[in-house]
């Protein structure tokens, strides 16, 4: 199989590719999908304390619930990366942590649906992930800081505080801070 | 629409799937409940992925692809099914109703005198997570916790110094908050509780007190 060089794409046809995966079970898109994104998320595994032959493993195994899944992907609601992103933070949880991802149920007769239109509704999914990647982009490296460990450590926030010898409250007041900004971009924006 | 929603951090954690379950559990009934703090998960969620984009990628074996690929036609395991909603429980959001699959009447309640009765669901290194009933126009002792306290309230309500709490809203209190929750009249108030640290009662007598309650 020939593919384009996946690091070419934007994200608006990795979203486009996905979309394809989940309509038509298009197995170029999914390995245009697979070629980019499964290394990323092998890192971010690593990252997370697994092996590298492990992170390979569950980087694969995210890429097959990908598969399965890809009906139920909704361009409106997440670009591609953002959902495929979820999915390998939830199979981390069961594999890696050997834990469990407690996740609300859309379909449950309890669950609260969103309300019609909102706001910032009108921004398509793609833009808002542009939007906040400037964001993250732009945040004074104080603040860039708390957020990266928030995510690649799995540690609670008193912990990321002891690294780096700081009070717990000045992590959770720079990660509030750090939310506020890219809540106000959004906002500024739209 | 709830009125109090966790704090940022709390909603961070959850989207970057680091909290433990007990607290994943808290956050997610609140989710399932309040569609503005969805919003901001999935905001969290879009900052997780444009953090992952930043990473170095690390390459994949050779034929990862290739058996990855040839796995694509397997069957797929079936999916798990939601529990019933027993009758005449009010009505509990998933996924705290997973922990609770035979309903609230099959539960091992405490009694705690006063009105309130406590039901233990699961503890980790976040706390212990149980279910606190208590009948209507009662009262906690004034207290506080020597850790967090997290509130959402699942059915009835109640007011503190903080304000009235009703279904859907989740009170995160910190070691410093000290509170006396009392029951609104009418009904009896079911909430989901995640504590650490042992109870902290503001009168030196419900201290003694105290070693007796589970929470
Ligand atoms: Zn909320």
């Amino acid at each position: 199989m020939t593919l384009a060089d996946p690091s070419t794409l934007t994200p608006a046809e990795m979203t486009a590719r996905l979309v394809a995966v989940g309509r038509e079970r298009d197995k170029a898109a999914f390995a245009e999908l697979f070629s980019y994104y499964a290394p990323r998320i092998k890192a971010y595994l690593i990252r997370h304390g697994a092996g590298a032959s492990q992170a390979d493993e569950v980087a694969q195994e995210a890429f097959i619930t990908v598969w399965r899944k890809a009906a139920m992907f909704d361009p409106a609601k997440a670009s591609a990366g953002t959902w495929i992103f979820a999915i390998a933070r939830n199979l981390r949880i069961d594999s890696i942590r050997r834990g469990r991802r407690p996740e609300f149920d859309p379909n449950d007769p309890a669950f609260v649906p969103d309300p019609e239109a909102q706001p910032d509704d009108t921004l398509e999914a793609e833009q808002m992930r542009a939007r906040i990647t400037d964001a993250v982009n732009q945040l004074p490296p104080d603040q860039a800081e708390v957020i990266k460990l928030s995510f690649f450590e799995d540690k609670p926030h008193s912990e990321i505080a002891a690294k780096l010898a700081l009070p717990l409250g000045t992590v959770k007041s720079r990660l509030r801070m750090a939310m506020r900004r890219i809540r106000s971009t959004i906002e500024a924006s739209s | 629409m709830s009125a109090h929603h966790p704090h940022d951090e709390l909603l961070v954690s959850y989207a970057a799937g680091t909290l433990p379950e007990t607290a994943s559990v808290i956050v997610a009934t609140h989710l399932a409940l309040c569609p503005a703090c969805r919003k901001s998960v999935s905001r969290a969620e879009c900052i997780g992925e444009a953090l992952i984009q930043d990473i170095a990628p690390v390459r994949m074996e050779a034929l990862a692809l290739d058996s990855t690929l040839a796995r694509l036609d397997e069957e797929q395991p079936s999916t798990t099914v939601a529990p019933p909603v027993p009758s005449g429980d009010p009505l509990l959001p998933r996924p705290l109703r997973d922990l609770v699959p035979q309903g609230l009447q099959a539960l091992k309640w405490k009694t705690l005198g006063g009105g309130f009765r406590y039901a233990a669901l699961k503890a980790d290194g976040a706390g212990r997570l149980g279910l606190l009933e208590g009948q209507p126009g009662k009262a906690t002792p004034h207290h506080g916790h020597h850790g967090d306290e997290f509130t959402l309230v699942l059915s009835g309500g109640y007011t503190d110094e903080l304000g009235a709490f009703a279904r859907g809203d989740l009170q995160c209190g910190d070691s410093t908050l000290m509170h006396r929750q009392v029951v609104d009249a009418g009904a009896a108030c079911l909430c989901l509780v995640l504590t650490r640290g042992g109870i902290r009662p503001s009168h030196p007598v419900l201290r003694l007190l105290a070693r007796f309650l589970p929470f």
